[in-house]
């Protein structure tokens, strides 16, 4: 091969740039809204469960609900340019997570009602590690500090654990779409 | 290369998604697409989604063994230079 070693060197470069730009843009197909999404469900969520004094189950049901709808579409209205195993992967990890996390709940039951909360964020955060293994830092950062968020608000706030949740985890994750929307195209 | 390396993440592309995310002109990507498939680097995939006509592309197991390969002899010739001084 006639190239020499700048060219080499160069040619390298551009290819670990276009690299990691492709990663990102496939990440970014649907990751950017759906943290939005999510970021403002868990808002909505965790400060209903601060101020309400209801039944969880009552204010979570209609939220996932709605936040399955709005994510089923906005995964599939637009079938996306870039799809990859990875990313296709992550949408069964979450269905295997819904299921396990009800299993577990189910097995871990009676919960105080701050800690049920607590755990379902957890549960979810834990996907988001997952995502970050496969797909990059950022979920893997995002899963752990939201993580131990919680952790904090769970020893040092306990009386307003869920409104914490709300603000810290629900705004983590509505920032990090928002940064995703931007910086990963 | 570029086209390659975009592919080489594993993932099916939108012809014309490539061709923003490496700011090439639809001619100039339909050029550089079509050596890279007569050579069986790329396979490409005419489909209709929403009756509207779209082009996907995937790298071949050729396609990626080649990119490879040429990545190793890049980084070859890099080490080679770098042991030389």
């Amino acid at each position: 091969m006639n190239v020499s070693p700048r060219e080499a060197e160069s040619t390298l470069a551009d290819v670990a740039s276009t690299t990691q730009r492709a990663q990102r843009a496939i990440v970014a197909g649907h990751a950017g809204s759906l943290l939005i999404l999510w970021g403002f469900l868990w808002m909505l969520g965790f400060a209903a469960n601060h101020f309400v004094r209801v039944n969880e189950g009552l204010i979570w049901a209609p939220i996932g609900c709605l936040g399955g709808l709005l994510s089923w579409w906005i995964g599939f209205r637009d079938p996306r340019p870039l799809l990859s195993p990875e990313v296709q992967r992550v949408g069964q990890l979450f269905l295997a997570l819904l299921a396990f996390g009800g299993i577990w709940a189910i097995l871990l039951h009676p919960f105080n009602h701050h800690h049920f909360n607590a755990y379902i964020a957890s549960v979810f955060m834990f996907g988001y590690v997952v995502m970050g293994l496969w797909l990059g830092r950022l979920f893997l950062w995002l899963g752990l500090g939201v993580t131990a968020g919680i952790l904090a608000g769970r020893f040092l706030l306990p009386g307003w654990l869920d409104l914490w949740i709300a603000i810290t985890g629900g705004g983590t994750l509505a920032a990090a779409g928002v940064y995703i929307r931007r910086a990963w195209k | 290369m570029s086209v390659l390396a975009t592919l080489d993440t594993k993932a099916r592309i939108d012809f014309r998604s490539l061709g923003e995310m490496l700011s090439l002109t639809d001619g100039n990507m339909g050029a550089h697409i079509l050596k890279l498939e007569e050579a069986g680097y790329l396979r490409v995939d005419k489909t209709f989604i929403d009756r509207k006509p779209r082009t996907f592309l995937f790298i071949t197991a050729k396609g990626r063994a080649a990119f490879e390969e040429h990545v190793n002899a890049l980084k070859a010739i890099l080490e080679r230079n770098t042991s030389r001084q």
